[in-house]
């Protein structure tokens, strides 16, 4: 495993054998818990650059895909690969950023100190930090709440700020989990953008939603059901309504 | 996707989010261990500056003052009848094999807790946060892995200070000597168990493995205690804590096991299962905001998801259909109590030995093992009452039923009682094997246990029912001074455990009647009446609970209408 990949890098990946490694590829992947198949062994592979729509059901094993992706969750069996890496390891999660679905924030640390703790645990400091950190408060309009700790957030703001934690670092894989649940018209509109920004720039982006309006965005749809591949193919308004049906 | 690069019209530039630095801490960064402690201590400052000192102090206040309560009435409660020449050569015979058997089954614990994850518990922000960020695990979790081994030294460190302070009123040797060494022992065991539990997480023991091992920890130390031989570090540990009545300078060789375990389970930390860590943090969150309510059933039932405690899906014993008729809470209740899993059977087999062994310690002249006895039935009675929890966990459900909710509720106290008659009976037959290997005459085991096995039970079963029964703590005493609340939330704690107390009492009648020459076996039978009769009436309390606050609502509701100028 290489400890040091510069994850940010502008050029296509390669795996640690280097061959060019896709954004995220499941290798017979699955997940039970106990008798319950959470994910049945599944194979797929996201090229690099490319903006992937994850839809499917409750319990389809979108979220539980999207752990194990992040390292969050240990597979049963398979593995998944991020650019080319284990995921979990140290480049994965160099090179990886995970919006999930919950915000997890400390109590008693400020927006403002959320963001420089969390960037220079990504190893970014100093002015960049700075930077970085100002516009995305800017862009989800947290500005005015940067020196208050989270306990006074609403659910909208505790998820606009999750967003800004996970965007705080640079990443070339960008795996998001039903970001729009609790964002107000403008914050689903930024973090749009975000997401079409972080594609722009070469990221892989692999977002689970059940948003229609991610359709016209997502240059492919992958369905699952079930634990299961259920469709893998252009990500249609109407195909992605039969597939969360 | 066109629409990206153009949309921003407010004058600011798109940042660059994929490029420019990134890597992990410590590569482009600072060092990741100064950002982990930077962190660390920014939340520690934060914490401190929301902390109302005058407040603090309060509260440190009515700590001291409850605590010096305490300890006056726990030292006049503790029998200072001396041990007599005999009961102590036993005791430096005996004693270091049964220290060692305690040792073993802190260390089995900690190893099946390491198994899953423990004993660590991060802040569920730190796993989705420090352990997410390509910082290496062993830095970003040295720091808890120490502070978690400093916790656990503490704690041993009072535990067993307090159990040496007990001793040292009945055994040769100082107050100080005695604390000194207990305390030492204490946090050696303490900090060693942690070492034990970390070593487990970090090399991700399998727990068929960890349990494996357990069970050979403890049979290794339950060797000793029968063969009466030291071949167990658990026993050299035993024998250490016994130093105050004969140094053994080689059990001094059992810290260096001590010191290994600790280093190797804080620099193996770094291996252990986000999963599991995520799952620990949410799970130990939810337990502490669940204890502050005094919320014993949350806690419960939380705890065993915590360790993954699961009811069997085939049960033990195959119980007939479910019929219609009187007898079909019973039935159900029989369903739950074969399912239970292989690990609450060995628990309360455990905690009915060691209420058991702590009546027998009680009877020979160490009154406070009463209350450690109370509090193991206490235990046992709310694994008991698991139905009746899932009931009241599902109001819903009951409330469905054609059946008077009083009704139900005692038709689920019968099976519990019955298995708390079982654990009563283990208990009483624990009693009797430690009469037999000469404690005390065995006639008075028999005769006083068996005067006791009903009464315990009863009221370990009232006493978990009422716990159970009580609703979580809704605040309420917000105009209540300071110390009236304090004195409620406290007796609210103790009440249901007091209740199981009183159970035991029987034997305090019998012990006094025995020193002044009365028999002890029909002391006991009538020192159990009154708390037949408690029981009873506990009974009827879950029966007509209901009907009582029915009747004191109405009772009082035109006083309070009048009150409130409702007339």
């Amino acid at each position: 495993m290489r400890d040091d990949v510069d994850a940010g890098e502008d050029v296509t990946p390669l795996g640690p054998d280097g061959a060019v490694a896709a954004g995220v590829e499941a290798i017979g992947l699955s997940k039970r818990y106990g008798h319950h198949a959470a994910l049945e062994p599944l194979d797929l592979s996201v090229g690099v650059g490319e903006l992937v729509m994850l839809v499917g059901p409750n319990g389809s094993g979108k979220t539980t895909l999207l752990r194990m992706a992040s390292g969050l969750l240990e597979p049963t069996d398979g593995e998944v690969r991020i650019d080319g890496f284990p995921a979990g390891s140290l480049a994965a999660r160099a090179a990886l950023a995970y919006l999930p679905d919950n915000p997890v924030l400390y109590d008693d640390l400020s927006l403002v100190e959320h963001l420089e703790f969390i960037g220079r645990l990504h190893g970014v400091s100093g002015e960049e930090l700075e930077e970085r950190g100002a516009a995305l408060m800017d862009r989800f309009h947290l500005a005015d709440r940067a020196h208050d700790l989270p306990a006074t957030f609403s659910r909208g703001l505790r998820q606009k700020t999750s967003l800004a934690l996970g965007l705080i670092r640079p990443f070339s894989v960008l795996v998001v989990d039903e970001p729009f649940v609790g964002l107000d018209q403008p914050g689903k509109l930024a973090l749009l953008e975000l997401l079409a920004d972080a594609h722009e720039q070469g990221a892989t982006v692999v977002v689970a939603t059940h948003s229609l309006e991610f359709a016209d965005v997502a240059e492919r749809c992958v369905g699952l059901r079930d634990g299961e591949l259920a469709y893998d193919g252009e990500a249609t308004p109407a195909q992605v309504e039969r597939l969360v049906s | 996707m066109g629409q990206a690069a153009s949309r921003r019209d407010d004058g600011i530039d798109p940042d660059p989010l994929v490029g420019a630095a990134g890597g992990p801490a410590g590569v482009a960064g600072a060092p990741a261990s100064t950002v982990v402690h930077d962190l660390g201590r920014a939340r520690r400052r934060n914490r401190a500056a929301g902390v109302d000192v005058f407040e603090g102090f309060y509260q440190a206040y009515l700590t001291a003052f409850g605590c010096a309560i305490a300890v006056l009435l726990g030292s006049d409660a503790i029998g200072d009848q001396r041990a007599t020449a005999d009961q102590v050569a036993r005791v430096v015979a005996h004693g270091p094999a049964v220290v060692g058997l305690g040792v073993a089954v802190v260390l089995a614990v900690a190893l099946r807790s390491g198994s899953r994850g423990g004993p660590l518990v991060l802040p569920a922000a730190d796993v989705r946060h420090v352990l997410l960020a390509p910082v290496p695990r062993r830095d970003a979790l040295r720091g808890p892995a120490v502070h978690q081994v400093r916790f656990s030294a503490f704690v041993g460190l009072v535990v067993g200070a307090g159990v040496a302070v007990v001793a040292a009123r009945r055994l040769p040797g100082g107050v100080p000597e005695w604390a000194a060494v207990g305390g030492g022992v204490g946090a050696v065991v303490g900090a060693t168990a942690a070492g034990v539990g970390l070593v487990g997480c970090g090399r991700r023991v399998r727990p068929w493995i960890a349990s494996a091992l357990a069970a050979a920890l403890v049979g290794w130390a339950v060797a000793d205690v029968v063969t009466g031989r030291v071949t167990s570090p658990m026993t050299l540990v035993g024998q250490l804590a016994l130093m105050p009545l004969r140094f053994h300078p080689p059990s001094l060789a059992v810290l260096l096991l001590s010191v290994t375990a600790v280093v190797a389970g804080v620099l193996g930390v770094g291996g252990l299962s986000i999963e599991q860590a995520e799952r620990r943090a949410t799970l130990a969150s939810q337990i502490r905001f669940a204890l502050t309510l005094q919320d014993l059933r949350t806690v419960v039932l939380l705890r065993r998801q915590l360790t993954q405690e699961q009811s069997r899906p085939r049960p033990w014993v195959r119980l007939g259909a479910l019929a219609g008729g009187r007898t079909v809470v019973w039935r159900r209740d029989l369903r739950g109590v074969a399912r239970w899993p292989g690990v609450r059977l060995a628990r309360v087999l455990l905690l009915a030995v060691v209420a058991g062994g702590c009546l027998v310690a009680a009877w020979a002249g160490t009154t406070p093992l009463l209350l450690v006895a109370a509090l193991a039935l206490f235990l046992a009675g709310l694994e008991a009452l698991e139905p009746m929890a899932q009931d009241i966990d599902h109001p819903d459900l009951p409330s469905s039923l054609p059946v008077v909710r009083g009704e139900l509720r005692l038709g689920h106290a019968w099976v519990p009682l019955g298995t708390m008659v079982v654990v009563a009976l283990i208990g009483w037959g624990t009693a009797i094997l430690v009469a037999a290997a000469g404690v005390f005459p065995v006639n008075l085991a028999v005769t006083v246990g068996a005067a006791m096995v009903v009464p315990a039970a009863l009221l370990a079963t009232v006493g978990a029912a009422t716990s159970v029964v009580m609703e979580p703590s809704a605040g309420g005493n917000g105009f209540l001074p300071a110390e009236i609340a304090g004195v409620k939330v406290v007796l609210r704690a103790v009440w249901a455990p007091a209740l199981v107390l009183l159970g035991l009492t029987p034997l305090l009648v019998a012990r006094s009647s025995h020193q002044h020459g009365v028999a002890a076996g029909p002391a006991a039978v009538s020192g159990s009446i009154f708390p037949l009769m408690v029981g009873v009436l506990g009974l009827g309390w879950l029966r007509f609970r209901e009907d009582v606050h029915e009747y004191f609502r109405a009772t009082t509701a035109p006083a309070k209408g009048a009150a409130t100028g409702d007339a």
